[in-house]
């Protein structure tokens, strides 16, 4: 394993937190009243950063929204280059998605193609409403138009290295760190 | 026609296999196709020199057991390339098996293939008449002029004579010409559908077994039956264990057996049948690490005679097919050489046992004249290389067909020289 | 996480080419595909552009439409081409046949063959994943998966398991690939079966061998029956069917000798009243339907594991 830099510190990365649970507030759906989105985690590294807005949203607006996790590992477009893999957890949803909003969040959106994948995945499940998508950090470098509707952190990280979302122990967000590609 | 072995000087080689001649380190000088000197220290000046150092000086191998394909299916193999891979394998002599189209059950077809190796001048040729007509087991084939066109012993190739009757008329009738009789032992209803020896690797690959019984039960008939017809028997291939046995008593008691065995028999057992080798499916089909053992034994001691490199020459359409529809059997002239080598080399087989076995007790069996090296005399012999490394393939057979179980793997042990009748059938 | 290796597979010939991981990550990936099967849109686009030719050279409609279900639930195409409508039966060599359905660019090739090892045949000669969908009496692979699965969906871990599995082992495929795959996943298997039924060298698979049935049954977590063949019947291997019901086929007094929670298991198609009575194959402790279903999420894992790893191949990854 190459050498970390450390890019966010547990307490800076509780700002950005905050930061992307006011944009999501600042959304539409919640300054009009309407139904709570289900706020779904794009396994593996949505789920934490899903269930912890969802925790946030829960503490402005008293009732928090239901969470879930979608596998994407089946619609992804890489399999020919990486092989036969299995998927470390499976979809879990709170229902059918039918007629549902639907936030997908993610931790770090690079070139799109995770988000291509999980757009494809959410409609196996029911046609919901309107999807968006929130994301904790945006490193750039998109393939394929895709534009979140909330932001955490926005950063400048060089092709050769990996974002990643680390988490203690707890399963809670604990820091953010830069490595380089093997 | 071949080039006449002139002014060739073979030097260093050791002498293996001549009747008057102990094993020695020897020069042989040919000089119009006729053995001009024998010497230790021999050395001619201007003589084109054959450095055989290391190499056997032979009077060539005998091979008991070919299919010569010609007439009828000589998109297999024809006598012309037959006995092409007989010179390259370091034979002179090979029968052949009557299993043609038509069978060799007649006068016309014994002749066709005496006269086609006479043309040929590359090796002998010795048609095995049929026993029974269209090798069927049901009338006697026509052996007296089968044997003077030629014959030198009469069988029905693979296909066992079922009738016990039949066999004892048969091996009677030979007995009147003086005339040995092949069989290939089979209980053909025990067999069944078999591809393989019954036993743990059949029932792992999924195939259906032939029981080393359904041999051996045979082997014992058909030697009960020659003694009862006082005949002569010789049986082309030993598999199993408990055959070796039956021979052995038969021996023992004076009964007039001969016995060979395949060299894969002696190379290979059916745990090489894994991969569904097709090339592996073989009349004499491989069986366990435990008859091997014993058709060694049954060499080293003289039980078995022979060893016969088991030459069935099969194309695609007969081979690259499912397993249980191939055609039995190898190709096998070309690679005897090596492949006895790999044995001597294991210390399974010793010089001498193959000497025997491929070169002196053919010969008997099939009653010619053991071999001598005399001044004088036209040259037929081979050259053998224990050491030198090749492999078969498309660039090296001879054969029209390539289903060798070693094909393109490497070999060690390469004929050098073949000469036959004062010709140069084979130079490496 | 699953070592991605245990997934690689290049062809699926037998159980006995794979080792306990492998099988358990197949496995795996088999209950993940059944939850997609459950789901009101059965459909992943995962093998999108993958062309899967069923080459199907024996009979048999339920497994051949188990494999093209399960690859059109990955979004493959595919094709079928069986004997009848083939020119097999015309003087054409297996060679030949294969090397024209390989012209139509197949990226994987299912065949079903009655020679034991055309599949080997097959994954020797052509440029293309070859799975096995049974060959004669040797394996039946995806038949062991699936048994495999089910077993191990409703007792749990297989180690220490007792799986009795009764008929004519000689004959099964079925029993041979069950044979690997219980051994490495270390369940004890005991077979039973008329002698005639019973081959050679049984012990090479590591499991008892019994001349009755019951002493195979005796506290079974699982009993597996296999199918009486009905030319075998009246020929040399039993003398009828109603004999051989009498003393291996299983009743509710011979099941009642297993676990109370034993699982019955059948290959299908039965023969009730041979090898299994009708009120076994419709009772409580049957799986034989969910053997079915599970039948199409194990084909599924097996046909996305050997399409990546060809992909994979492909890149040169």
């Amino acid at each position: 394993m190459s050498e970390a830099t450390l890019l966010l510190d547990r307490a800076h990365l509780d700002q950005v937190m905050r930061n992307l649970t006011d944009e999501i507030l600042a959304l539409p759906w919640a300054q009009s009243g309407g139904d709570f989105p289900w706020f779904i985690g794009i396994r593996r590294g949505g789920v934490a950063v899903a269930h912890e807005l969802a925790r946030l949203v829960g503490v402005t607006l008293g009732t928090a929204p239901q969470v879930g996790a979608l596998d994407i590992s089946m619609y992804r477009d890489d399999m020919w280059l990486k092989g036969p893999r299995i998927a470390e957890g499976q979809t879990e949803l709170p229902g059918d998605l039918t007629g549902r909003r639907v936030m997908l969040v993610d931790d770090v959106l690079y070139t799109g193609r995770t988000v291509r994948a999980a757009l494809n995945a959410v409609v196996d499940f029911g046609r919901p409403q309107s999807v968006g998508l929130a994301v904790l950090l945006d490193r750039g470098g998109r393939e394929l138009p895709i534009a979140p509707d909330a932001t955490g952190y926005r950063l400048d990280v060089p092709p050769d290295c990996k974002v990643q979302v680390r988490c203690d122990s707890a399963g809670r967000l604990h820091s953010v760190v830069q490595v380089h590609n093997e | 026609m071949h080039t006449i072995a002139d002014n060739l000087l073979i030097v260093g080689a050791d002498l293996r296999g001549w009747a008057n001649l102990p094993p020695q380190t020897c020069n042989v000088f040919l000089v119009g196709g006729h053995v001009a000197a024998l010497g230790e220290h021999l050395d001619i000046a201007g003589a084109q020199v054959v450095d055989a150092t290391g190499c056997w000086l032979t009077p060539g191998m005998v091979e008991l057991c070919a299919a010569g394909r010609e007439p009828g299916q000589e998109q297999d193999e024809d006598l012309l390339s037959l006995s092409r891979c007989a010179a390259a394998g370091g034979y002179v002599a090979v029968a052949v098996a009557p299993d043609t189209q038509p069978s060799n059950d007649d006068h016309a077809v014994t002749e066709l293939i005496v006269r086609r190796a006479r043309d040929l001048g590359l090796c002998d040729l010795l048609p095995i008449g049929a026993l029974t007509h269209r090798l069927q087991g049901q009338t006697l084939a026509p052996m007296g002029e089968m044997s003077e066109a030629g014959a030198v012993a009469f069988g029905d190739a693979d296909r066992p004579v079922l009738s016990s009757r039949m066999l004892r008329r048969a091996m009677e009738y030979a007995r009147s010409f003086d005339k040995g009789v092949v069989t290939q032992p089979l209980d053909v209803d025990l067999a069944g559908a078999g591809v393989m020896h019954e036993g743990k690797w059949s029932t792992r690959l999924g195939l259906k077994g032939i029981p080393a019984a359904a041999e051996h039960i045979a082997v014992a008939r058909d030697i009960a039956v020659c003694q009862l017809a006082r005949g002569r028997l010789h049986v082309a291939r030993l598999t199993s264990a408990r055959s070796v046995q039956h021979v052995a008593n038969a021996k023992r008691d004076g009964i007039a057996v001969t016995a060979a065995v395949s060299i894969w028999n002696l190379l290979l057992t059916d745990a090489q049948l894994a991969k569904y080798e097709v090339n592996l499916r073989l009349a004499a089909p491989l069986r366990e690490e435990s008859d091997r053992q014993a058709l060694l034994q049954g060499l080293r001691d003289g039980t078995i005679d022979a060893i016969t490199c088991d030459h069935q020459p099969w194309g695609l359409a007969e081979k690259e097919v499912e397993f249980d529809r191939a055609q039995p059997g190898a190709i096998g002239l070309q690679t005897a050489w090596p492949l006895l080598c790999e044995l001597i080399g294991a210390g399974e087989l010793d010089e001498a046992t193959v000497v025997r076995a491929t070169v002196n007790m053919p010969r008997a069996i099939l009653g010619l004249p053991p071999p001598e090296l005399h001044d004088g005399q036209p040259a037929t012999l081979a050259v053998l290389d224990p050491t030198a490394h090749w492999q078969l393939d498309r660039s090296t057979s001879l054969s029209k067909s390539r289903n060798s179980p070693v094909w393109g793997k490497p070999l060690v042990g390469r004929v050098t020289l073949t000469v036959f009748e004062g010709r140069v059938s084979f130079a490496g | 996480m699953t070592a991605p290796s245990a997934l690689q597979l290049r062809h699926l010939l037998g159980l006995e080419d794979l080792n306990a991981d492998q099988i358990t990550a197949l496995l795996d990936l088999a209950a993940q595909m059944k939850a997609v099967n459950q789901r009101r849109i059965k459909k992943l686009p995962t093998l999108r552009g993958v062309t899967v030719l069923t080459f199907f050279v024996e009979n048999s409609t339920r497994t051949k439409m188990s494999f093209e279900l399960a690859a059109k639930r990955l979004s493959a195409d595919t094709m079928g081409f069986a004997a009848s409508t083939s020119s097999l039966s015309k003087g054409e060599t297996l060679l030949d046949t294969a090397r024209n359905l390989e012209a139509m660019a197949p990226d994987i090739v299912v065949i079903r063959h009655s020679s034991a090892g055309a599949p080997h045949f097959l994954a020797e000669r052509l440029n293309c994943g070859v799975v096995n969908a049974g060959d004669g009496a040797h394996e039946h692979p995806t038949q062991g998966l699936l048994d495999l699965y089910t077993m191990r969906e409703k007792l749990g871990d297989l180690t220490g398991k007792k799986v009795a599995i009764i008929g004519d082992i000689a004959h099964s495929r079925v029993a041979r690939s069950n044979l690997h795959g219980l051994a490495k996943l270390g369940a004890h298997v005991h077979v039973a079966g008329p002698a005639t039924m019973l081959p050679p060298g049984l012990e090479q698979f590591g499991c008892s061998v019994h001349a009755r049935a019951e002493p195979a049954i005796e506290g079974a977590d699982v009993v597996m029956m296999l199918r009486i063949q009905r030319e075998r019947q009246g020929n040399d291997l039993i003398p009828h069917a109603h004999e051989y019901h009498r003393f291996f086929g299983l009743d509710a007094a011979r099941l009642k000798l297993a676990q109370p929670h034993a699982l019955v298991m059948h290959p299908g198609p039965m023969n009730r009243g041979v090898e299994i009575a009708p009120e076994v194959a419709d009772g409580e402790q049957s799986v034989i339907l969910q053997q079915v279903e599970n039948g199409v999420a194990v084909r599924m894992a097996v046909l996305y594991a050997v399409a990546a790893t060809r992909g994979l191949d492909a890149v040169g990854g």
